[in-house]
């Protein structure tokens, strides 16, 4: 079938040039380009009384026949004033043709790039975003993608559910248990290495493919649509230019102080409490064990080895620290990031360049944390033969380093001390008992205690070197017909070390607890011998991409334009990584004590010789193959620019595991339609010049590489016995089928006169087909839980864009406002979601049919009951009946309160300028979504780290009565796991997430050829990003997107940035 | 037009050498981290998964009366809601927590009922060596369905035994069905069925150094245990003899040191089969290491005579100076062993021929097993008794110091109860006691929630 799909394209192809080929035409040749030296693309060129057309290509340049060796040629170009030309079949030169701007029409014609063509955006059936230099520039990042978020219709990223990840969906998840990233394509193929080796700097445009029409093209790995990445080109026959770039960010130190903690004096009454209830007995009686500094005294005091009054002053003295100030003093510092940027493009006749370079050197807010990069990006294109073939070599060469600390201080105690007042660093307690470590081995071990200061080193060093090397050869077989060869290869390897230095508490830690003193002769013994103890992990990446491709762009007649490619991709996707520990290591002789120790012995713990450990050989290594042969079709035809037809089949066959053969392939396609309505003859409204409408639908793919058919198993290692022991990974499942995701795409597209009022609105439906779900099973199958193609969901929903010019005289401004509402739903799910404990507790994998999968679900609260316990309704009535309560399966007596992420969410960003000033700001909203708040929990306060975990500590019940007024429990010792469940779980504790947020503000000044002519016009900005919440929801002033409130996870901190940009 | 066809050409053998060579590039294996298992050598791999194969349930230690909690206070801070109810023979013990008793029990049964699956999809069969595979499958599956019965299903009682609620017989490994329990007799059927299934397909001798893999041996003295626990002494007697007929290995405990704190190896002569105690309840069930929140019930360490070299080998002082449990034959770790050893054959041995009269043989046995528990540097004084009943309390009395925390006493209780033994189990807890009669109903732990909510199944009665 492929093969044959692929055979009538190619004869088809041939034919259609073949009967062209007979006639011997006057050939016109040229380039199109504006008064800066630019190229047009896409002029259309006419031969007046000829019914001849063409376009520009890509640089430009167009070539046409003529019959008649004499006549006028006419080029047009929307955004252009007409021009005509006279030409003389003898003496044919190629022409320079010059088109000046005409502000009275529609602006400029927008071309989207699929990554495997690219179509001039009102020609599109499908939907695309694009998202030009200019708008990637105004935000100031070090990542790409950053800069899509709060401009990008139908893009949302999920900030509430991964705070600072690039967790993001495009029209929302429209998968259970698949990848749910969007494919991303750099220059022409997908880009699988690490984002941040891309330099936003080199970045032109971005494209995102929203629907079938525009993605289907990528099969299997379009479901969550694409995002296409295209990096500066030069072009022919323009001037060389020089640009620079260079800006610095500093951001807020961390607020520690946001974190709901118990004052230091509080802590220790409840320390107190749990002290007397017995809850430290065990750990104080194994005499190892680390307690708290308050516990200790405690402790020494009911042994009688302190006086009362002593402990009394000694507790006092904690009282009144607070470790928070000494993490900020030792620990955090503001964070400053600095960006350079230098390119350099142009290009002659016969050829175009583009160099540039980039330097990025990141300050993070941890002491510990940096990161540098250097970008270098350089192609260069040459043409012969009459301009028929191009060559195309490119490279991209990414040089990173970061620095960070892998162990990180994290408080044990609100008054502990990192530093005395002399600012020496102190010990504070790690796993062992400060007095234990006191006497432990009586000065035979290495010293055992734990300096927070001391350790604060960054000891993890990752270094990530990436190639992006891209060969492609084009060949104009004849006008209209180009066939391509593109190659790329990519290497990408990564190299994290690990170095606990000898020093280091790691390595001392280590090494004493597995170490031994001989009870006669006193000495020790060490099973790791003294030294570095390193940690080197590798990972080498690397992708093979060919592609062969044909493309047909042609006017058959005056109304009748077809443009068809298809071609077959090979891509060969190779990763492998490989770890090694090294003990007793020294690196300046380059020798290890590895051999010296026996992995396999079960060592005792010097503080407790009756539990042993292995020492973890810290060695592993392994691949993950991806091999994949595509083949892709995409046609379109345009019947007088008025209507388009276009339609896309591709299938991909794939080595991924385990599918029968008859199911690795799976043909994917799209069809779409356009009608423009503003250029039908009847069409009247002067007011409204632009109208267009679009339809599309079609399938895209989606794989998960965790799924197969078979049973599969993976092998874990040795047991203790010697032979390697397998796992089972996956029941058999011989009906096995990859995801679909069926999209239905409406679109209409307008503009008023002169563009005041222009935009567009798409509705969409999605229908994902046979989603992987996860289900718990009976424990009697011996799997818990099981993945299948066990899940349907429907996604509904729409994408608003509207840009205004609001002015435009002296003072211009210009509004773009983004509305995007998606809803999805799950529709199909085999077995059921489990208890209602399960339910609710579930954080971001909910799928129950009839709501969404990002769903929050909560008991229905009831009140306090006169002891202070949490009821809910439960069949009815108030109830404490907990553990029935938790595994009911029943979901009446839960609700649905709503979905976790937002569905109704855009932005209103407005440009005021005036002469050479500009000033930008982005107001971003975020509704309809919900989070849960966190209040007392009984469990957290009586761990480890309760001190973190004040939050409505005093609003608790504590006296009858107080029922009345408070719906906080009291605390109850022990902790009932499930009587603490039912209230962090239940309605009360749900809120509203919706927000609006002045996200960011620029400003920048332009100044024109200042300096007498040396630079030819010098930007200077000032862009402030996170400026805070207009409004929030919620009446708790809690960050919707990061309500942990713990002082691991930061919200979004304010930066300010200040750059310059100079075009020499 | 010649250039064309030239090209056309050049096209069509370009398509067709990549179809020739592209059935080879979509074979490739896509991660080193995953297998189909398709070899017996890689089906064995998934029963050398001692993780999931050689475990056995906890829950019978946690309610069992060799150890007390020592205080209140460390009763409340036991971390699962489980051992706490277990621990005082609530009805209700899970309280939504889910239960690897259930659980790994039914995944040793899915490994076997996987590797018996692939052998036959794959036509492994015909090979030989596949006989030890197949063996060992059914060997699995027969140990598992054992302990599920005896924890999740009422005593064996033959009268009754063909209506009393059994497991769910799972024989294939599709995880698409549900099978509802069977009866008790069908149980102890499958049980039965599947050890001779396994005794006839695996090797007679003991792996010796891999005693996590069962052996023909081991079948024997499985029966001997599962006879033992139905009551049929006749047969228990005759598989015990089977049994020692190929392994009579008894360890000398003057060999071993009374310091250490892992005095045996996983792999020690008395070993049979290798199992011991799922992950689970450690702070309640755990040996080796000091447990400073329970001990060794007191009464029952008074009974180890002051020349038994089980008072250090099996027992440790903790530093609050109570009696902990130190490790059997497992080498390291704190879940003790419950697999199959020579001392529990010997015993049943000798508690059979008590059971029929014959005590002076009875007593010869257990002799034989004790002379190797005292010291040597004072002469052992046999054991003697003078009637077949006086030598059944003294057997049964040394079955429970010999084979304590091996998860047998709460089935021994079962079946002696079952016979009229009246042993009642009190415990006290914040000034409650809290009492278990013979025969109480709540012997029979309850099938975990997620089971009932998932597939069902009949509840037992509490």
């Amino acid at each position: 079938m492929k093969k044959t799909i692929l055979y009538i394209v190619l004869a088809v192809l041939c034919l259609i040039f073949s009967a062209k080929a007979q006639t011997q035409p006057f050939l016109l040749t040229g380039q199109v380009s504006d008064q800066g030296g630019r190229a047009i693309p896409n002029a259309s060129l006419q031969i007046k009384g000829e019914k001849t057309t063409a376009l520009s290509n890509e640089e430009g340049k167009f070539f046409m026949k003529s019959t008649k060796p004499t006549g006028i040629l006419t080029v047009s170009h929307i955004g252009y004033e007409a021009v005509e030309l006279d030409f003389n079949g003898n003496s044919l030169k190629p022409f320079n043709i010059i088109l000046k701007e005409d502000n009275s029409q529609l602006k400029e014609v927008e071309i989207v790039s699929t990554g495997y063509q690219n179509i001039p955006k009102e020609r599109a059936t499908g939907s695309f975003v694009l998202i030009d230099s200019a708008l990637l520039n105004r935000r100031v990042s070090t990542n790409i993608l950053d800069r899509l978020d709060g401009v990008t219709s139908g893009l949302i990223f999920n900030r509430n559910k991964t705070p600072g990840a690039n967790d993001f969906n495009i029209r929302g998840r429209s998968t259970i248990l698949g990848e749910d990233k969007p494919l991303i394509i750099l220059d022409n193929f997908p880009y699988e290495g690490d984002i941040n080796a891309i330099n936003p700097n080199d970045v032109k445009s971005i494209n995102i493919l929203k629907d079938a029409a525009a993605a289907s093209i990528w099969g299997t790995r379009a479901g969550n649509g694409v995002i296409v990445i295209s990096t500066y080109k030069g072009n022919y026959n323009t001037k060389q230019k020089i640009s620079i770039n260079t800006n610095i960010t500093i951001g807020e130190k961390p607020d520690l102080f946001q974190a709901p903690w118990f004052s230091s004096s509080h802590w220790i009454e409840i320390e107190q409490f749990l002290y007397t209830k017995g809850a430290y007995t065990t750990v104080i009686s194994n005499g190892y064990g680390a307690i708290s500094p308050a516990v200790e005294i405690m402790d020494q005091k009911k042994m009688n080895k302190i006086s009362y009054a002593d402990s009394l002053s000694r507790i006092n003295e904690l009282k009144a620290y607070d470790v928070r100030n000494d993490m900020l003093k030792y620990l955090y510092r503001s964070n400053v990031n600095q960006q350079y940027a230098f390119n350099l493009n142009g290009g002659g006749n016969q050829n175009r360049y583009s160099v540039s370079a980039g330097y990025d050197n990141n300050l993070y807010s941890k002491t510990t944390d940096s990161y540098n990069r250097l970008t270098l990006n350089a192609s260069n294109s040459y043409r012969f033969l009459n301009d028929r073939i191009e060559l195309t070599a490119g490279l991209l060469f990414t040089n990173s380093r970061s620095k960070s600390n892998i162990y990180n201080y994290s408080p044990g105690s609100p008054y502990e001390r990192l530093a005395d007042s002399e600012g020496k660093p102190m010990a504070v307690r790690n796993q062992l008992r400060l007095s234990y470590i006191d006497t432990a081995g009586k000065g035979k071990l290495l010293d055992w205690q734990y300096r927070p200061i001391d350790e604060n080193l960054p000891e993890t060093q990752s270094g990530l070197t990436s190639y992006t090397i891209n060969a492609g050869l084009n060949y104009l077989i004849i006008n209209g017909l180009k066939a391509s060869v593109l190659y790329q290869y990519q290497l990408q390897t990564i190299e994290q070390k690990t170095a606990h230095l000898k020093d280091s508490f790691y390595a001392r830690n280590l090494i004493n607890r597995f170490s031994s003193i001989n009870s006669t002769t006193r000495s020790v013994l060490r099973i790791i011998p003294s030294g570095d103890i390193l940690n080197d992990l590798r990972t080498n990446y690397q992708s093979n991409n060919a592609r062969f491709q044909l493309n047909y762009d042609t006017y058959m007649t005056e109304d009748h334009q077809i443009t068809a490619l298809g071609g077959i991709e090979v891509r060969d996707n190779h990763s492998e990584n490989i770890a090694q520990t090294l003990y007793g290591y020294n690196e300046s002789i380059g020798i290890n004590a590895n051999s010296t120790i026996d992995f396999t012995r079960d060592n005792p713990l010097y503080y407790n010789p009756a539990s042993s450990e292995r020492i973890d050989p810290g060695q592993s290594t392994g691949y993950i193959l991806d091999h994949y042969v595509s083949f892709y079709f995409n046609g379109a035809y345009s019947f007088k620019e008025r209507y388009g037809l276009s339609f896309s089949i591709r299938k991909d066959e794939s080595n991924l595991f385990g599918v029968k053969p008859n199911q690795k392939g799976v043909p994917l396609w799209s069809a779409g339609l356009l009608w423009n309505i503003s250029k039908e003859s009847f069409y009247r409204a002067k007011w409204l010049p632009y109208l267009k409408l679009r339809a599309s639908y079609g399938y895209s793919g989606n794989v998960s590489k965790s799924i197969s058919a078979y049973l599969t198993a993976s092998s874990t290692g040795p047991n203790v016995y010697g032979p390697v022991y397998g796992r089972i990974v996956n029941p058999p499942n011989p009906s096995l089928k990859w995801e679909r995701i069926k999209v239905i795409n409406l679109g209409l597209d307008f503009a008023s006169k002169k563009n005041v009022i222009s935009g567009s609105i798409e509705p969409y439906f999605k229908y994902g087909i046979d989603l992987f779900g996860e289900s718990p099973l009976a424990p009697q199958t011996g799997v818990i839980t099981y993945k299948g193609n066990s899940a349907n969901t429907v996604t509904k929903g729409i994408d608003v864009t509207i840009n205004t010019i609001n002015l435009n005289g002296a003072i211009k401004w210009n509004s773009n406002i983004l509305f995007s509402y998606n809803q999805d739903k799950v529709t199909k799910y085999l077995v059921a979601a489990g208890t209602n404990s399960a339910v609710t507790s579930a954080a971001y994998n909910n799928p129950i049919v009839g709501n969404p999968y990002f769903a929050i679900y909560a008991y229905k609260w009831s009140a306090l009951d006169d002891k202070g316990d949490p009821m809910v309704i439960y069949n009815g009535t108030p109830s404490k009946a907990y553990s029935v309560i938790s595994s009911s399966l029943d979901r009446n007596n839960i609700r649905y309160l709503g979905s976790l992420v937002p569905t109704k969410f855009g932005n209103i960003r407005n440009m005021l300028s005036y002469k050479d000033l500009e000033l930008s700001a982005n107001i971003t909203y975020r509704l309809g979504y919900y989070f849960r708040r966190i209040s007392l929990d009984n469990a957290a306060i009586y761990g480890t780290k309760g001190f973190q975990s004040e939050v409505d500590y005093d609003l608790r019940w504590q006296k009858p009565g107080d029922e009345k007024n408070t719906s906080v429990p009291t605390l109850m010792y022990p902790n009932s796991a499930q009587r603490t469940n039912i209230y962090t779980y239940s309605d009360i504790l749900v809120e509203k997430a919706d927000n609006i947020k002045l996200q960011d503000i620029r400003f920048s000044v332009q100044l024109k050829n200042p300096f007498k002519h040396a630079i030819s016009s010098l930007q200077m900005y000032v862009y402030v990003n996170n400026i805070g919440y207009l409004w929030k929801a919620n009446s708790y002033g809690l960050d919707p997107d990061n309500f942990r409130q713990d002082i691991t996870s930061f919200s979004s901190q304010k930066t300010i940035a200040l750059g310059l940009k100079a075009n020499l | 037009m010649k250039l064309l066809i030239h090209q056309y050409c050049i096209y069509l053998a370009i398509l067709v050498s990549f179809t020739a060579c592209k059935k080879d590039f979509l074979d490739a294996k896509p991660s080193s981290d995953i297998l189909a298992p398709a070899t017996l050598e890689e089906l064995n791999t998934l029963l050398e998964n001692v993780n999931v194969t050689n475990k056995t349930g906890a829950l019978a230690q946690v309610s069992c009366d060799d150890y007390r909690i020592v205080s209140d206070q460390n009763f409340l801070s036991l971390p699962t809601a489980t051992e706490r109810n277990a621990y005082l023979w609530q009805k209700e013990i899970y309280e939504g927590e889910s239960s690897n008793d259930w659980n790994i029990p039914f995944s040793q049964i899915f490994y076997a009922n996987s590797v018996l699956q692939v052998i036959q999809e794959k036509n492994l069969g015909k090979l030989t060596e596949s006989n030890i595979t197949k063996g060992w499958a059914y060997f699995v599956r027969a140990y598992a369905l054992f302990d599920l019965a005896r924890n999740f299903a009422p005593s064996y009682r033959l009268e009754t035994a063909t209506t009393d609620l059994g497991i769910p017989l799972r024989q294939s490994a599709g995880v698409d069905q549900i099978i509802p329990r069977s009866s008790l007799q069908e149980t102890f059927d499958q049980i039965l069925s599947d050890l001779t299934l396994a005794g006839n397909l695996l090797q007679t001798n003991i792996p010796e150094e891999n005693r996590n893999r069962p052996s023909k041996v081991a079948a024997l003295a499985m029966k001997a245990r599962v006879y033992l626990y139905m009551g049929n002494y006749t047969d228990a007697e005759r598989y015990c003899d089977s049994t020692l007929l190929f392994h009579n290995k008894l360890i000398d405990y003057n060999a071993i040191s009374r310091t250490s704190d892992t005095p045996f190896g996983y792999n020690s002569d008395e070993v049979i089969y290798q199992s011991t105690q799922i992950v689970a309840y450690g702070l309640s069930s755990g040996v080796g290491n000091p447990m400073l929140s329970i001990e060794v019930n007191p009464d029952l360490y008074r009974l180890y005579a002051s020349g038994d070299l089980r008072r250090t080998i099996y027992f440790k002082t903790n530093s609050l100076g109570r009696i902990n449990m130190k490790r059997g034959y497992i080498g390291a770790g704190i879940y003790n062993f419950t697999g199959l050893a020579t001392d529990e054959i010997y015993l049943i041995k000798a508690e059979c021929l008590a059971r029929r009269g014959a005590s002076e043989q009875s007593m010869e046995v257990l002799n034989g097993l004790l002379i190797r528990r005292f010291n040597n540097k004072d002469l052992y004084v046999s054991l003697k008794a003078t009637s077949p009943s006086e030598a059944l309390t003294l057997i049964l009395q040394e079955r429970r110091k010999e084979l304590i925390w091996r998860a047998l006493r709460w089935s021994d209780l079962k079946r002696l109860n079952k016979e009229g033994a009246n042993i009642t189990l009190t415990r006290t807890i914040n000034n409650i006691t809290y009492t278990l009669l013979p025969n109480d109903p709540r012997y029979v732990f309850p099938i975990p929630d997620q089971e009932i909510n998932y597939s069902g199944i009949q509840q037992n009665i509490r």
